[in-house]
């Protein structure tokens, strides 16, 4: 028997039970639709997730003062003074040429901001002068504080694009003044003057949140004018040369840190390094497991889906008993008979895969309509086990009624009532 | 090697009935059937004679003795094996047609090509054959959109798709009224004419009377074995001249 017949019988008798045709496929259909659009889900998730990551900078080593225990006492952690701009000059000074930049960062909190009779509220963030190229950040005007302005803890700043926009709408900040104000003990207001020099490139909303609004300092500043915090500072964050050079650099930035704090137990360090490798797999981890959950719910309607399948299988094969005897009467062999029924099912599997596919991106495409911050991504991937899968099932669960109506005796189908 | 199409020696075959009941409906029967004869199986219910039948149509294979057709013991055949041969060599016709629903005419005249032979000229042999029973102008019907003797001549014309050795009819006539069972047996005693050979299973008398030869079955053997000196001609016997071959 040619495949081509089998094709052609398996499509007839789909033909002939249209209504039971349909509703077996709707099985397949939801399951694949659902496999699809979970995972789209899940993979959306993921991406967003890896996007968000990479966009405050690539090969990032982040250091953060760490908690130290000792017998019964237990540090400040983040807050402690353990972390300091002269931790990140010797860094400096050890690394070298083999990373791209290096900055140290302390939090300065929320400011009330004033320019030209317009008020804002921002946050304040004091920086060292290498920040854009850790951060990968270019400025879309003025220019970047350089080592000087840091040095001298100058009143200078940069500021985020949705910042600018606000305080000084269409007019061109660099070079204007903005006080920033904050609410000190009791009723006092401490006052200072900033001068803009210059503004940062818009990246957008993540999660959210604007990421633009936002001012820059010097650290220094932030340490002395704004915070008190002299010598501390929150983190400092070195960009790597390369992915392939982030564990050798994370292991000689530990060296370093654990020599200049005179640590010699490993266990009680007062700084963690975190490499952003290590994040991204770990998130990684955590959305993949996220998405094998999804697929795994839109696998079991596919499941349920097969089992339809094998269900009406049966029964065909059970009505159609008169039909396999003449068959065999007139020549079938069993391989004939096993391959008509299969392919009938594969086709049933197939078209409700193919069907289910679209559905599946109909309703993610519905999902984004509806909510463009729900990430969804349709891989080819995806596509093609979906496919792989309906076929499999048609495979599986249209084997055994297919070997049942293979297996019949010619005498018996024939006599079958 | 003698010149029989068909040897059965010493054939038993006994089926399971449930748990512990076994009927055997054939108890050692010999025969021997030559090419070209036309020869009818009689005999009462439980006589055997559709067991004989599956096992000469090698849809069942028997429990002991032997059988060989065209000179190939049958006996030993794989499944597959026995499918071949119900393919190539022989022609089914059965009281109930047996024609797929679902298929036209031509389609179901189609069905042995679709299992054996080539591809090729499937359709134009399957329209010859259809113009041999005289219906090449119903080859787009369904079953159910024709009459009883239309069936079986469907039937007929599938049966003679493969250019088979032996042509097996069981009751060919059961299910039709007089007039069509005239033209079917008209049509068989034409085939017969040509050098096929005809088995058909009946409990007609008025049937039997067509064949040259009339075996008959009781309790699982061969009770009587007898030449028809002058067989019954069909053709005569249709009123009108319903030219149902040419």
């Amino acid at each position: 028997m040619r495949l081509f017949d089998s094709f052609r019988e398996g499509l007839r008798s789909i033909a002939v039970n249209k209504l039971r045709s349909s509703l077996t496929m709707l099985g397949v259909i939801i399951g694949v639709a659902s496999v699809i659009a979970m995972v789209a889900v899940g993979t959306g998730a993921s991406q967003q997730v890896q996007s968000t990551i990479l966009s405050l900078g690539s090969n990032l080593i982040t250091v953060t003062p760490q908690a130290v225990t000792q017998a019964t006492l237990r540090g400040a952690g983040p807050q402690s003074q353990n972390l300091t701009l002269e931790d990140m000059g010797a860094l400096q000074r050890e690394l070298g040429d083999s990373i791209v930049a290096i900055q140290a960062e302390q939090q300065a909190g929320r400011w009330q901001l004033t320019a030209s009779g317009t008020n804002w509220n921002s946050q304040v963030i004091g920086v060292t002068e290498q920040y854009p190229m850790v951060r990968e950040w270019a400025l879309a005007s003025g220019s970047f504080f350089d080592e000087s302005h840091v040095d001298g803890a100058q009143l200078v700043a940069v500021i985020g694009s949705t910042t600018a926009s606000n305080l000084f709408g269409e007019n061109d900040p660099i070079g204007q003044t903005m006080q920033l104000r904050q609410v000190a003990g009791g009723n006092r207001a401490r006052i200072l003057t900033f001068r803009v020099i210059g503004v940062l490139e818009p990246k957008g909303t993540t999660f959210g949140f604007s990421r633009d609004d936002l001012v820059l300092v010097p650290t220094t500043t932030a340490q002395r004018v704004l915070t008190g915090r002299t010598g501390a500072v929150n983190a400092i964050v070195i960009k790597a040369a390369s992915s392939e050079a982030m564990a050798a650099t994370t292991d000689l930035v530990r060296e370093t840190l654990l020599v200049r704090h005179k640590i010699e137990d490993p266990e009680s360090v007062d700084f963690l390094v975190q490499n952003q490798n290590d994040t991204l797999a770990a998130l990684d981890s955590v959305t993949g497991t996220f998405t094998l959950l999804l697929g795994a719910i839109g696998g079991i309607s596919l499941l349920v889906g097969g089992i339809g399948i094998m269900n009406i299988m049966l029964v065909s094969v059970h009505e159609r008993t008169r039909e396999i005897g003449i068959r065999k009467a007139v020549g079938a062999r069993r391989r004939d008979i096993l391959s008509q029924f299969l392919i009938e099912a594969m086709t049933l599997t197939g078209t409700g895969g193919l069907l289910g596919i679209l559905l599946g991106w109909a309703i993610t495409e519905a999902v984004k309509r509806v909510n463009a911050s729900v990430p969804v991504a349709i891989t080819p991937g995806t596509v093609a086990v979906a496919v792989g899968v309906s076929v499999a099932i048609g495979i599986i669960f249209g084997l055994y009624p297919a070997m049942r109506a293979a297996r019949l005796h010619p005498i018996e189908a024939l006599r079958y009532e | 090697m003698s010149t029989a199409l068909i040897e059965i020696r010493g054939i038993e075959k006994t089926y399971r009935m449930g748990r512990d009941v076994t009927v055997q409906a054939l108890r050692g029967v010999n025969l021997a059937i030559a090419r070209g004869e036309m020869v009818a199986v009689m005999g009462p219910s439980g006589s055997g004679k559709s067991t004989l039948m599956n096992v000469l149509g090698c849809l069942d294979v028997p429990d002991a003795g032997s059988y060989r057709l065209a000179g190939t013991e049958v006996r030993t055949l794989s499944d597959d094996e026995l499918a071949e041969i119900r393919n190539r060599r022989i022609g089914f016709v059965f009281q109930t047609f047996n024609l797929l629903p679902r298929l036209n005419a031509l389609e179901n005249v189609e069905l042995p090509l679709v299992y054996g032979g080539n591809g090729q000229d499937r359709r134009r042999k399957a329209r010859e054959a259809l113009e041999l029973v005289g219906l090449g102008d119903r080859a787009g019907h369904r079953p159910s959109e024709m009459s009883g003797g239309q069936q079986q001549r469907v039937a007929i014309a599938r049966a003679l798709m493969n250019d088979p050795d032996l042509l097996l009819a069981d009751e060919p006539t059961g299910n039709l009224d007089s007039r069509s069972s005239a033209e079917i047996l008209a049509i068989f005693q034409e085939l017969n004419e040509e050098s096929r050979t005809v088995i058909m299973v009946t409990h007609e008398p008025d049937v039997a009377e067509h064949c040259r030869r009339v075996v008959r079955m009781r309790d699982g053997v061969v009770h009587q074995d007898e030449r028809v000196l002058r067989p019954r001609r069909a053709a005569d016997e249709i009123a009108a001249p319903a030219g149902a071959l040419h």
